[in-house]
């Protein structure tokens, strides 16, 4: 069964194909990788998906619904939780604070709630904040301010945050970068226990091919915006196609090795 | 190994209240190809901006073929030689290639023993990047990130440098290019060019390095021979997280 | 109106549309590579009417009229330069908003200057050379020179078009407008690039205004007018775009010509004087234009400038020795009455340092927590004096009842202009708020029937209980003190944690489900709303008002008071309010020449604090800590 399924998505900017008819689907508790060379079209795929862009043709169907053309905001209370390339979080606030407004926003029915201009924000939902970021090995910073955190440490922030709204699909926009390879490994073992725990589905776009190997369910190529291949792991690490426009030789990169730390 | 073309002494650099970087000392020789190795927020792309003086705050004594320019503006610190590419590119996504490569464009140079350094114009460019040579009115706008990838290292061969400084080329980019980008290293390095090679990529890094120094938080750990580096996991591990 | 009328009307317009072309394409420029809005663009085009004026006359015969229009241009851009080499140069990195400020103490100082050496009076030009008659268009007769002017906008746009394109000047612009840090990088003398761009855009201004000098006087109020023109035109035909410019140039000087041309007109019973009304048509286009384009007609969204913006401190809730502080500090206050014997001004400073206080803390709401630079604060602060005059003037209201007036006529002013201005961020919000300013204040202006325009309105008193001075300063200091913990209640609440996550990441605060727009909409409502409220309690602590309530330097005002106390600080505001509102009181009244001398303070504050004062402190404790 699956959760979204993409169906003959386009999108172009002044004339040049970014997306150009791509369908897929993610189904349930799924790890899915998206990867192809830059620019190849995978972020305005995840762009259209949650929202931020709205389709030139075809249709995104989130849990049986049609959400093409949404907003962000809409797209999320459905239960799509996103996390950036750049990771997106609230500098100004603490990282409980951070968790919390994503709660109290997840929490609410109508966006009338955030119109609330009297109750002192500080203690709402804290215990659940605190309890989400523990998840994600955060507890302990939770009074800090967000600013003054790692780069790996807000990335950690960024997923509690997208987590807060139990989603049952974890849009990722290249998790890892800029992360050495162990941070690499911990996270998305971190990722993989709350897919198994939470049932979630997650998609996510990666350079580091470390990492797609040897944790994706399954691989989908994008190409000057039109998929080029699908399949596990070894089935695209073989595809000449892929080799030759991706891949390369693989020196530059480590080929997964089972067993390693 | 001839002698040092740039050496640095006991650098540190400053973000407001923030120091980044504890006086790592280091130099390169004419020709070489140095890795700077270290984590997310070691300090590697500090190290290279503190050099450009792209960062205000700023001590310690940078001196470029003996004369110290520790107190010199970007532009005059381009102008002796020094090429700097950026980790995010920062390509002019409104100019076209020819127009990038153009804003690039300083005068011939030369080594202080007179012989010239390798110096560069667009179609020579255009052999080492054929991507390039197929799209010069193409606007960056317009280009895939592999090609601006390309693009933002030919720009700073264009002010025909003696020395490039090259933030972090293999982050974030797929495998082919960072493979490109791995031969067009050893293509410069064969036509006399040294690079300093910021990196957290081992496998490119020992591609392309003679050898390598290791930063952590702001402070050199390691160094010695990228050969050495390779072989040893103990110190990958301790401080590359491998 | 005939055909032909309007034929005709439309070529006047077009020879107006020359000049604010240079203007708006210098802004353009300097903006693109800079960085900075430099509001003293109108200065430029003022003086280069005033030099051009004097040039001319001085210098006889034909070459004397047209040499003296290039002198004046020329002399436009070296002062240009000078101001680049001497003020701009040592601002680049501090925060955006120290820098227009910092070209909004050039206009004061300019402003002064032009006094000092010119006179109050208009100063007229002669008539060009060669080109005093008419030639008959349409059955009219259409002035030369202006035929002359039709024709030198779009040549220029040629010239800059091609030395933008075709030049390696022009390719170094257009890389420095994208990445000046890379072009420096890249062996360009940047500092250099900068103020021959500047030069430039100085010499564009100065020779718009210059070519003016046989059309109309040169009088000390172009500089502001100029000015929020120029803005609209680079609003509309989008930041950074030399074509564009010219685009918004000629339709914003036609709707002007016809608005003008159109006169009166009767529709059944009311009579419509379309020509008093160019500053609202002008502020239709833009309006139309913003909702269809937000970056205007062929500008592109600016890019994140890379200036490592600092970021707040989490809020925390006030500690107690803060707390008892402030408690004793209002029980001090709450006992100034006492006094009211010994010293009556205290209490007539008084009132006036806690206006301040409210307007200052009203517009911190938006711009520090909201990140909305609103350069047109008192537009709300004006419709708030008008909302509670009129009441009293009209309808013979009692003053509580004029005073909830008040806060409700900027409330409406500030969900219409706040609806706009939300929509942009950065420098185009903090123009087209201050276009709206210049909006309210026209309105004020030319609306005599209602507002008494110039003379405004007088006679404003507090009523009984309220009509004495201690009684009124105790109601101004409930309504002060209400406001300000009000306001900082907000800010702890949900809401105002809306808000900031707005301005800290809009692509998060969206993909959560907040809806930043409308939160930012309607703090920027609450805002104007509560400047209202500062705004009634001056119309009734004066007892006249004029349009100068929503003038510029009011706005300019304010935001010198956030930026002195603060501005990531809560009690920032409060704190530079009073310290400003008494430091003008003592000092300015002192000379005429007290505009001039505000703009050196400011400018002193700009240049010894370039962080502001709290980012100074730190950054001298960074200093400490760092070896030698």
């Amino acid at each position: 069964m699956s959760v979204l399924r993409v169906l003959h998505l386009s999108k172009a900017f002044g004339g040049v194909h970014a997306v150009e008819n791509v369908s897929f689907e993610v189904g349930e508790g799924e790890f899915l990788a998206l990867i192809g060379p830059n620019g190849a079209g995978k972020s305005t795929c995840f762009n259209m998906i949650n929202g931020q862009l709205a389709p030139d043709a075809g249709d995104i169907e989130f849990a049986g619904r049609s959400i093409a053309g949404w907003k962000p905001r809409d797209i999320w209370r459905l239960g799509v939780g996103r996390t950036f390339q750049v990771a997106a979080t609230f500098g100004s606030m603490t990282v409980a604070e951070n968790v919390q407004m994503a709660l109290k926003m997840a929490l609410v029915s109508h966006h009338g709630e955030i119109f609330r201009f009297g109750a002192a924000f500080a203690a709402r939902h804290r215990e659940r904040a605190v309890e989400l970021l523990a998840q994600v090995g955060m507890a302990d910073a939770a009074e800090r301010a967000c600013k003054e955190l790692a780069y790996g440490d807000v990335k950690r922030v960024e997923l509690a945050i997208a987590l807060a709204n139990e989603p049952r699909l974890l849009l990722m926009d290249e998790p890892t970068a800029g992360m050495a390879p162990r941070e690499r490994n911990d996270l998305i073992g971190l990722v993989k226990r709350l897919v198994i725990e939470r049932r979630i589905s997650v998609l996510f776009t990666e350079h580091s091919m470390d990492v797609v190997f040897a944790h994706a369910d399954r691989i989908i190529v994008l190409a000057r915006g039109v998929m080029i291949a699908e399949g596990d792991a070894k089935v695209i690490r073989d595809n000449p196609q892929v080799q030759q426009v991706y891949l390369g030789t693989g020196r530059t990169f480590t080929p997964h090795v089972e067993g390693r730390v | 190994m001839s002698a040092a073309m740039l050496e640095v002494e006991r650098l540190t650099a400053w973000y407001g209240a923030a120091q980044i970087l504890f006086e790592p000392s280091f130099h390169i020789g004419r020709g070489e190809v140095v890795a700077l190795m270290g984590r997310n927020g070691a300090g590697k792309s500090t190290t290279l901006k503190a050099l450009m003086a792209l960062i205000p705050q700023r001590s310690g004594t940078v001196r470029f073929l003996g004369e110290d320019i520790s107190h010199l503006k970007p532009f005059e610190i381009a102008r002796r030689g020094l090429g700097f590419v950026p980790e995010d590119r920062r390509i002019f996504s409104d100019l076209t290639v020819l127009e990038n490569l153009d804003v690039g464009r300083q005068p011939l140079r030369h080594h202080p023993d007179g012989r010239p350094a390798p110096s560069w114009v667009p179609e020579k460019l255009f052999t080492i990047f054929p991507n390039l040579g197929e799209m010069p009115d193409r606007r960056g706008a317009q280009m895939s990130g592999g090609e601006q990838q390309m693009l933002t290292v030919a720009r700073t061969l264009m002010g025909n440098p003696l020395l490039v400084l090259l933030d972090e080329p293999s982050e974030g980019v797929a495998p082919v290019i960072v493979e490109q980008m791995a031969n067009t290293i050893v293509e410069l390095k064969k036509e006399g060019l040294s690079v300093l090679l910021s990196e957290q990529n081992i496998h490119f890094a020992q591609l392309v390095c003679d050898r390598a120094y290791v930063l952590e938080k702001g402070q050199l750990q390691w160094h010695g021979r990228m050969a050495d580096l390779a072989n040893d996991v103990t110190v990958q591990r301790r401080l590359l997280s491998v | 109106m005939s055909l032909e009328a309007i034929l005709f009307q439309a070529l006047n317009g077009l020879a107006a549309a020359s000049s604010l072309f240079f203007v708006g394409a210098g802004l353009s420029l300097i903006f693109g590579v800079t960085r900075i809005i430099n509001i003293a663009h109108g200065s430029f085009y003022m003086l280069g009417l005033y030099l051009a004026a004097t040039f001319a006359t001085k210098l006889v015969g034909g070459l004397g009229f047209w040499g003296g229009i290039l002198a004046a241009a020329l002399v436009v851009a070296a002062l240009g330069a000078l101001v680049e080499l001497l003020l701009l140069r040592r601002i680049y990195q501090a925060p955006e908003l120290f820098q227009l400020l910092a070209t909004f103490a050039l206009v004061l100082i300019f402003n002064d200057m032009a006094q000092y050496v010119w006179g109050p009076e208009d100063l007229l030009g002669p008539r060009a050379p060669g080109l005093r008659g008419s030639v008959e268009i349409l059955g009219r007769n259409f002035p030369s020179y202006d035929l002359f002017l039709i024709a030198i906008g779009p040549l220029v746009l040629l010239l800059l078009h091609l030395m933008l394109a075709k030049t390696r000047f022009g390719r170094l612009i257009r890389a420095a407008t994208q990445d000046r840090e890379m072009v420096g990088a890249l062996g360009v003398n940047q500092a250099m690039l900068f103020t021959v761009v500047f030069a430039l855009g100085a010499f564009l201004a100065g020779f718009g205004g210059a070519l003016q000098v046989a059309r109309e006087p040169a009088n000390l109020g172009l500089d502001l007018v100029v000015i929020s023109d120029a803005f609209v035109v680079v609003v509309v035909g989008g930041m950074g775009s030399i074509t564009g410019a010219f685009l918004a140039a000629v339709i914003i000087a036609e709707v002007k010509a016809l608005c003008i041309g159109i006169g009166l007109v009767h529709f059944g019973a009311v009579a419509v004087n379309f020509s008093k009304l160019t500053l609202v048509a002008e502020f239709l286009v833009m309006a139309i234009v913003l909702i269809a384009r937000p970056y205007g007609l062929l500008g592109r969204p600016q890019g994140a400038v890379r200036n490592p913006a600092e970021i707040d401190d989490p809020i925390r809730p006030a500690t107690w020795p803060l707390k008892a502080a402030s408690a004793a500090l209002l029980i001090g206050l709450l006992l100034l009455p006492l006094a009211d014997k010994a010293s009556p001004y205290a209490l007539v400073l008084g009132i006036d340092v806690l206006i301040a206080i409210l307007f200052a803390t009203s517009l911190h709401f938006i711009m520090g927590p909201g990140g909305m630079h609103s350069f047109g604060h008192a537009a709300y602060f004006g419709l708030g004096a008008y909302g509670a005059a009129l009441m009293v003037k009209f309808l013979a209201v009692a003053t509580p009842v004029a005073l909830i007036a008040a806060p409700l006529a900027a409330l409406m002013g500030a969900l219409l202009f706040g609806w706009f201005a939300v929509r942009l961020s950065g420098v185009y919000l903090a123009m087209l708020t201050l276009a709206f300013a210049q909006i309210v204040w026209s309105i004020l202006f030319q609306w005599e029937e209602v507002t008494g325009g110039s003379n405004g309105i007088l006679g404003i008193w507090p009523q009984p209980p309220f009509d004495t001075r201690p009684a009124f300063y105790l109601l101004t200091l409930a309504l002060v003190v209400a406001g300000v913990l009000l306001l900082r209640c907000f800010l702890f609440a949900p809401f105002g944690y809306a808000i900031r996550a707005g301005r800290d990441s809009a692509l998060r605060a969206e993909s959560i489900g907040i809806n930043v727009k409308r939160v930012h909409w309607i703090a920027f409502a609450i805002a104007g709303a509560f400047a209202g409220i500062a705004g009634g309690a001056f119309a009734f602590a004066k007892g006249t008002i004029s349009p100068d309530v929503a003038w510029v330097s009011r706005s300019i005002d304010a935001m010198v008071m956030v930026l002195l106390g603060g501005i990531q600080t809560l009690a920032g505001p409060s704190v530079g309010a009073a310290v400003f509102t008494v430091l003008q009181d003592n000092v300015m009244r002192q000379t005429t020449f007290w505009r001039g001398l505000l703009g050196a303070v400011i400018l002193l504050l700009v240049l010894v604090f370039p962080g502001g004062i709290v980012g100074a402190l730190s950054k001298r404790m960074a200093a400490r800590r760092k070896p030698a």
